[in-house]
């Protein structure tokens, strides 16, 4: 009996010693667990637009008050489907959706803008010909143009150039009328470029940065000068943020802002935002892109980052936090704190597991120190997010857009609306 | 030995017994708070037995930095940057602190986006041994993307001195020069980097760019040719990093690694890998097919068909595993075996189109249409925005000689796709049937700009500009007939019908001159044509001169014969 109360009593001595790290490590996470879920409540998941089947691509959208009723709209690029699609709030709550432009070969990025100065919004879409990797030159530049209410003309302003991801539409030379900004993804070669405007729907190409990997070129007064300056995001295997200061007349003055060595380091969107509201926009950037292997997933250095604006064309990068196959990044009061929060989604995380979060947001304490809180688990696979108070009682609600490339086909969605 | 002294002595042996076990197994839990990770459990069982061995030798030999260093390695093998950071921190105050240690910690920092710590850890790898060339090409990245030229060219150079993929080298050399604006003095570094490696597609992509902002087109089109065969994610072989692959044990991360060395050539490399994710993950149907898929490229085997299936049983709605498994049965010549696992297929993942569509090909080479009809039709239902089904269906509807409906699908997948080439000149054809010269144009256009080897496309080309001069000639359009045909010839120069009614328009327009030369060369590039002949002795009879006519006439008669 002794021999046996000994060893016994030894690893009771042991276990005294060192507790089991196990319960140590339960501990810690579940209580982690408990005060990040509560965020997964915040926001109440709610379908719209059309009734779907299948696998919707859903490659970006952009929230508008398209026929200036008084309620905010979505519209939406759908990849697989090659066309553009209205979702119309017609009365407060109800979503209607229409087709506002088809035959457009790989849609990535939509956004409105008065293109012609004639009063109402016309429709901006890049179009990239195919979604998946591509050599060809089957880009094109199209415009919607809004002839009479609510008809939209399909206009083409560039075709056969490397595939296009995004326009954005400003006075890039001051002389009155609305210039574009282009990215091109290409392939092996791509552009950021942008488009004169010199009348009569007829633009012409300017050549900014000779790279491929193109995704994003939003505009913004970086250096406030009065003259609009872009920003441009080169992934492949650049990995690079540009920023080209506009030095009047269509001349544009380009340098790297920050490039990351990893060249996998998934480099998935930019967004303009005063983060820490000095008056300076700030660039939001997300890496999350993970399309590269067999098995298409997540990498530990996935993430959400900003480069502060620190003038004269100097910006000073920091990791907000890590979030899997990160993209979409956008600035929201979402505690209602009084700063910016920030937002983004997850187009590739371990769909497989349960907890994977497929949206978060990175709560700030006030000094730029974030944490970041999940906000939904499912559905997945979403690449592109946007805010606003959509039903006017005075709270952001987000519309999210999913885009079910790979497997697992389950928890699908194809636009959702979350409600506060 | 008294009662008493025997008990005494029994509980001082029990305490000591306690003590002697306490000191043998050592204490890990201090370890684990320093270096230890969260959700252990949530890994494999190999993995988590590794952990626990490698935490308890760190545990009972502390001084050593031996155990350390596994701990580290075994980290960042599976990709946890994090700690295996903290490990390398604790190896640096070793005093026989290596300089890989300092490069995989540069390399970690580079990986998060974090540069100066990267250039620290750099730094220190190379001071502590400035043989590793890669330390050199690293640090050369960082100063690049940090805008500091004049070091980012002088790491550059030094890893061209001793590192061994100089094609590398050369290619950093090559963008800090694009940097600074020196076209010239990048293309020469960027061909110096082609010479070394025709492969690198990043140089391909860079040279483009300097011969686009230089305005030379010709080499802009040869380099852009040259290109196709470059290979993406072609990165320098790194000895350092590929001695953590042992380490590594999380079965997504041995799939990546897997994946890099099969696009870098080095496929059965890749396989073992594989087979280490499958065997640490048995369950896991997406790492049995690319398992599969990779035997199948490398060493095309029974284990390849075994495996597919495996992947199926582990996952009945897995699409691409359906698909591949009954295109390896069809491949093999087991056509009855085919169309029966095809059968299954839509049975257990019938949501996915293309398995649809794969089974009306089967159905159609075994003859049973009504049943691929089906198959194609239920394909084009459930997703008609798919350019492969639509094209599936056109291309059956032809073949049946159900054209009208053919050609409606054909139109949906110029529509859908901007990459398909058939489906043009099929609508190119259709087009020049209806007489709608313009959009035949188009569709010609569009097929050459996507492949203009694609068969038939030059005889296409040339029938387009001959149909429609032809119709310009009745119209009694002389100058736009004669322009079509001379476009004709431009792209065949021995089209005979082409040669013959361009000749027509000539003498039409009195332009003799033309004619005969056009006429000669009919003759000369189709001397077994009695056509040529009869068209020069119709140049010369309208030129007045009737014996060379006649002489003509006779030769063409002699053919004829």
């Amino acid at each position: 009996m002794r021999t046996l109360i000994l060893p016994v009593l030894s690893l009771l001595f042991l276990a005294a010693c060192s507790p089991d790290p196990q319960s140590v490590s339960n501990k810690k996470s579940s209580s982690q667990k408990s005060s990040n879920d509560s965020s997964l409540s915040l926001f109440t998941p709610e379908p719209i637009g059309r009734e779907f089947s299948g696998r919707p691509w859903i490659t970006d959208l952009a929230i508008v008050d398209l026929d200036k009723d008084g309620l905010l709209d979505v519209l939406i690029c759908e990849g697989k489907e090659n066309r553009v699609a209205w979702v119309r709030q017609s009365s407060l709550g109800v979503y209607e959706e229409q087709v506002v432009g088809d035959s457009i070969q790989g849609p990535a990025h939509v956004e409105a803008a008065d293109i012609d100065l004639d009063g109402d919004l016309d429709i901006l879409v890049a179009s990239m010909g195919v979604i998946f990797p591509n050599n060809q030159r089957i880009g094109s530049v199209i415009v919607l143009e809004q002839t009479d209410a609510l008809t939209f003309e399909k206009r083409v302003l560039a075709e056969g150039v490397d595939r296009v991801t995004d326009v954005q539409a400003a006075d890039l030379d001051l002389d009155g009328d609305m210039d574009l900004s282009i990215a091109k993804f290409g392939y092996d070669q791509g552009e950021i470029s942008w488009m004169e405007n010199l009348g009569n729907w007829e633009f012409k190409d300017e050549s900014l940065l000779d790279l491929s990997g193109g995704i994003h070129a939003p505009v913004a007064d970086f250096d406030s000068d009065g003259l609009p300056d872009i920003a441009a995001l080169v992934s492949q295997e650049w990995e690079e943020i540009h920023v080209f200061r506009n030095q009047g007349e269509g001349t544009f003055d380009g340098r790297s802002v920050y490039g990351s060595a990893n060249e996998d380091y998934g480099s998935s969107g930019i967004a303009i935002e005063d983060l820490n509201r000095d008056g300076l926009p700030d660039i939001l950037y997300s890496n999350g892109d993970a399309f590269d292997y067999a098995m298409p997933g997540p990498r530990p250095w996935h993430g959400v980052q900003w480069l502060e604006n620190r003038k004269n064309g100097y910006f000073k990068f920091h990791r907000i936090g890590e979030l899997a196959g990160a993209y979409s990044p956008i600035a929201v009061d979402i505690d209602e704190d009084g700063d910016l929060d920030v937002v983004a989604v997850s187009g590739f995380n371990f769909w497989d597991r349960p907890n994977s979060v497929s949206m978060a947001y990175f709560e700030n304490d006030g000094a730029f120190r974030f944490t970041m809180k999940p906000l939904a688990r499912t559905p997945t696979h979403l690449i592109v997010v946007e805010a606003a108070d959509m039903d006017q009682d005075g709270k952001v609600e987000l519309v999210t857009g999913s885009f079910h490339a790979y497997p697992p086909y389950e928890k699908i969605a194809r636009l959702t609306l979350w409600d506060r | 030995m008294s009662r008493s002294y025997s008990k005494g002595l029994i509980a001082v042996l029990s305490i000591m017994g306690a003590l002697i076990l306490c000191s043998c197994a050592p204490n890990v839990q201090p370890v684990k708070e320093q270096y230890g990770i969260q959700n252990a459990d949530s890994y494999n069982q190999t993995f988590q037995e590794e952990y626990e061995s490698l935490i308890k030798a760190v545990a009972k030999r502390p001084n050593d930095s031996e155990p350390l260093e596994a701990l580290a390695y075994f980290y960042h093998a599976n990709l946890l940057l994090k700690e295996s950071q903290t490990v390398y921190a604790s190896l640096f105050a070793f005093p026989d602190s290596k300089a890989k240690w300092h490069y995989y910690a540069g390399r970690i920092a580079l990986d998060l986006g974090d540069q100066e710590r990267a250039l620290e850890h750099l730094n220190e790898a190379v001071a502590r041994d400035d043989r590793y060339g890669l330390s050199h090409f690293y640090l050369g990245e960082v100063f690049l993307k940090l805008g500091e030229l004049e070091k980012a060219e002088s790491s550059y150079r030094s890893y061209l001195e001793i590192g061994t993929e100089k094609a590398y080298g050369f290619i950093g050399l090559g963008r800090v020069e694009i940097a600074r604006k020196q076209w010239s003095q990048a293309e020469g570094l960027l061909l110096n980097s082609l010479r070394e490696d025709s492969k690198i597609v990043s140089a391909y992509s860079l040279l483009t760019n300097i011969y686009r902002r230089m305005g030379r087109e010709d080499q802009l089109k040869r380099v852009e040719r040259a290109a196709l065969n470059g290979e993406r994610y072609h990165q320098p072989r790194d000895e350092w990093m590929e001695e953590l692959y042992p380490f590594c044990l999380e079965p997504y991360r041995l799939s990546v690694i897997a994946s890099i060395l099969e696009a870098s050539g080095r496929e059965r490399e890749g396989i073992e890998f594989l087979q280490k994710a499958v065997s640490l993950s048995p369950e896991n149907s997406r790492l049995v097919f690319q398992l599969a898929e990779m035997l199948k490229k490398s060493d095309p085997s029974e284990e390849v068909t075994e495996l597919l299936l495996r992947a199926i049983e582990l996952d009945s709605t897995y699409e691409s595993a359906h698909y591949a498994y009954v295109s390896e049965l069809d491949s093999n010549g087991e056509s009855e075996a085919a169309l029966a696992a095809s059968q299954r297929a839509v049975e257990l993942a019938g949501e996915a189109s293309g398995l649809w569509r794969q089974r009306g090909v089967l159905l159609e080479k075994a003859r049973e249409l009504s049943g691929a009809e089906l198959a194609f039709r239920k394909a084009v239902e459930m997703e008609p925005t798919e350019s492969k089904n639509q094209s599936a269906l056109a291309n059956f509807l032809w073949a049946k000689n159900e054209k009208a409906e053919a050609i409606v699908h054909y139109k949906e997948v110029r529509k859908l796709s901007p990459i398909e080439p058939k489906c043009r000149a099929i609508l190119a054809a259709h087009y020049l049937e209806q007489k709608d010269f313009d959009e035949a144009r188009k569709c010609i256009d569009e097929a050459v700009a996507i492949d203009p080897q694609l068969d038939g496309l030059t005889e296409l080309n040339v029938q387009h500009h001959l149909l429609e001069g032809s119709a310009k000639l009745l119209e009694g359009d002389l100058e736009a007939a004669a322009l079509s045909f001379e476009s004709g010839l431009k792209i065949d120069p021995k089209h005979l019908d082409t040669m013959v009614r361009l000749v027509a328009v000539y003498l039409e327009q009195d332009e003799l001159e033309s004619a005969r030369a056009t006429a000669r060369a009919a003759v000369k590039q189709h001397p077994r044509a009695a056509i040529a002949y009869r068209v020069m002795a119709g140049v010369e009879m309208k030129a007045g001169n009737a014996q060379e006519a006649q002489t003509w006439m006779e030769r063409a008669r002699k053919l004829q014969k």
